[in-house]
């Protein structure tokens, strides 16, 4: 038979464990008690027994990464029961006309090394959560199923907010893999289905007065990070309005050139070169600090972080070395990272060593804004929508085009001088492109 | 240059290699760097000023962050084999409230218990504590910081990459306090003479 052992709550109540060191391998016969793998939360390091007697089928997790709370640390192939090894797969084929004896054949334990992991069933299926009030109707066997899958696909699900039991698996015995995370396209919701409405309508459907939803991984970390930025940085936020009716023009201009190429001309990639320009004049504005040993870090790179709204969040991936492409190598770098944003292939590589980051909510018909400093980084640019406005040129009024920029600095690294004189910057950039390429 | 690690040959050392319970009071000799399990000198400490200052480093067998021992210091370890399988949160409780018994015995006020296992006086740290588990035998380890300079902590330890709440990204010079900073001139012996006392079923 095949047992899954999962990452019992050694006892602080937290959810979360860093392997240290595997005492056991594949193939390798355990006794009850003997250790099997050393993990660490955040202050207890713990061996973490074998709770069964058998033969180590599989293990999940490498050293340093992190598992939670819950997800599978080893199968075991109990011994005497080896016939048992594709019990998995049998069980997930025979979920189409489930009985209690057919759902039984994989032990689902949560037994740890301090008392009983809670799991909702020792079947290896559960029942899909109840929302809404409605009459449920007959649930598929997807819905049904609790998926088995590997801690790192578990992860990436959890991170991309995708319900882990809606994807079909293709490792051993039907497991999700990393893969199958990537591949998955969540099914289009139905109209007929109450399951599927989404839970604000159902509740307010139901005349319920709130609705309580847990937070996904990426709210959490949206939070969290916000709220470490206005807690540890001094915000000051300065407002400008260039005319850029040149940059319109340019655009205009070299639009459908590009688009012969595929590329799509927005403004952002002008944007882009006019702020690294700003930053090589005013490097304090591309540094951060280091307040425990009293020193500021100047970077003499130039990753430009852009602010990416998603379905499931703000997610801020990285052009790197932007000093170094051109505007149409700018252009496929943004359109790159807006499809990877969009089909959720982002990963942590694609979002880290931002130097500074620009927020373009004018594309959302946003004007001014205050935006929160993406920390440890010292200053954000926010785009509003470009406008057409009346302004004054040469002693006369004329239509011109305006595009409205808040710049968002931490004011223990940059002085408002500096703040002032760096946005000025950017705005006769953006309002003579020509210079930007120019004086490159 | 890179920072060596030594073995772990605290006095301690016993205990987390035995079997069975105890408890050690102990002074640390030298100034020493403890490191936790999963921590690397690298990520750690702030090496150049290890190294400069020839400090030597060490990584106890208990989770946590790196600490600096000081002889201005007192380590607490306390072992404890159960019967049953034990919580080692219940653990720390247990042996922080016998902690905390002591400081109030001793007259300090306002203290407390913070994050999972600090105790604290106000919002300051001045015990931080680990733990380390091989089937049901529960090590504690804690440091009391007596009379060590809370700037030292800067000069060597990184910012942690894992911290309480309640520390809400404060330096270690603003986070961590000492007894003696707090106004309290109590020293290792006091500590030794009320915590090595006791009763045999905390011990």
């Amino acid at each position: 038979m095949r047992y899954i052992f999962k990452f019992p709550d050694i006892g602080e109540g937290l959810t979360e464990g860093i392997i240290l060191e595997w005492y056991v391998d594949k193939g390798n016969a355990v006794k009850v008690g003997q250790p099997l793998v050393k993990m660490e939360t955040d202050k207890v390091v713990a061996d973490i027994p074998s709770p069964r007697e058998g033969v180590i089928a599989a293990r999940y997790g490498k050293v340093g990464e992190t598992i939670h709370v819950g997800e599978t640390l080893v199968e075991l192939d109990i011994a005497g029961e080896a016939a048992a090894e594709t019990s998995a797969k049998a069980a997930i084929e025979a979920v189409a006309q489930p009985t209690a004896m057919e759902v039984e054949p994989i032990e689902e334990m949560g037994a740890g090394v301090v008392g009983t992991l809670e799991v909702a069933s020792n079947n290896a299926y559960l029942p899909a959560s109840d929302e809404g009030t409605e009459a449920k109707p007959a649930a598929s066997p997807a819905a049904l199923r609790k998926a088995l899958a590997t801690p790192v696909a578990r992860a990436m699900a959890r991170e991309m907010n995708i319900d882990i039991n809606q994807v079909t698996g293709t490792g051993p015995a039907g497991r999700v893999m990393k893969s199958d995370i990537q591949n998955f396209h969540a099914p289009a919701p139905s109209a007929k289905s109450p399951i599927a409405r989404p839970a604000s309508s159902a509740a307010a459907a139901s005349g319920e007065l709130v609705e309580i939803k847990p937070m996904t991984q990426m709210r959490k970390s949206i939070a969290k990070n916000m709220l470490r930025s206005k807690q540890s940085t001094a915000h000051m936020t300065l407002f400008e309005e260039p005319e850029v009716s040149a940059l319109v023009e340019a655009r205009a201009r070299y639009r459908e050139e590009y688009k012969k190429e595929d590329i799509s001309l927005t403004y952002l990639p002008f944007i882009i070169k006019a702020v690294v320009a700003a930053l090589k004049r005013h490097p304090e504005l591309n540094s951060e600090m280091d307040f425990e040993k009293g020193n500021i870090i100047f970077k003499n790179y130039y990753n430009i972080g852009i602010a990416v709204s998603t379905e499931e969040g703000l997610v801020v991936p990285v052009i790197r070395d932007a000093d170094k492409l051109t505007v149409k190598e700018l252009s496929k770098a943004v359109a790159e990272i807006a499809v990877k944003a969009r089909e959720r292939k982002l990963t942590l590589d694609d979002m880290k060593d931002g130097t500074f980051t620009i927020t373009n909510y004018g594309a959302l018909g946003g004007w001014f804004g205050v935006p929160v400093i993406n920390y440890p980084q010292v200053g954000i640019l926010g785009i509003g929508r470009i406008n057409q406005q009346p302004v004054v040129a040469a002693g006369e009024i004329k239509i011109g085009h305006v595009m409205p920029l808040s710049l968002s600095v931490d004011h223990r690294v940059v002085d408002g001088a500096e703040a002032t004189e760096f946005l000025n910057d950017v705005a006769a950039g953006v309002a003579d492109p020509l210079s930007l390429i120019m004086r490159q | 240059m890179l920072v060596e690690l030594r073995p772990y040959d605290l006095p301690d050392a016993v205990i987390f290699g035995g079997t069975g319970g105890g408890m050690l009071v102990w002074q640390p000799a030298e100034t020493v760097i403890v490191l936790g399990q999963s921590n690397t000198p690298e990520r750690s400490l702030i090496t150049k000023n290890v190294l400069s200052d020839g400090i030597p480093v060490t990584k106890r067998p208990t989770g946590g962050e790196a600490v600096i021992l000081t002889p201005e210091m007192a380590v607490i370890t306390v072992a404890r084999e159960f019967t049953e399988m034990a919580r080692s949160k219940e653990f720390f409780m247990e042996v922080n409230g016998r902690i905390l018994d002591v400081l109030s015995d001793l007259g300090v006020k306002n203290y407390g218990t913070r994050g999972i296992s600090d105790i604290t006086i106000g919002h300051r740290k001045i015990l931080g504590s680990s733990m380390h588990r091989r089937e049901n035998r529960l090590v504690y380890h804690a440091v009391l910081n007596l009379a060590g300079d809370p700037s030292i902590f800067g000069r060597y330890l990184r910012h942690p990459s894992r911290e309480p709440d309640y520390r809400r990204y404060r330096p270690h010079a603003e986070f961590v306090t000492s007894l003696r900073n707090e106004g309290y001139n109590i020293t290792f012996q006091d500590i030794a003479a009320i915590l090595t006392h006791v009763p045999k079923e905390a011990s």
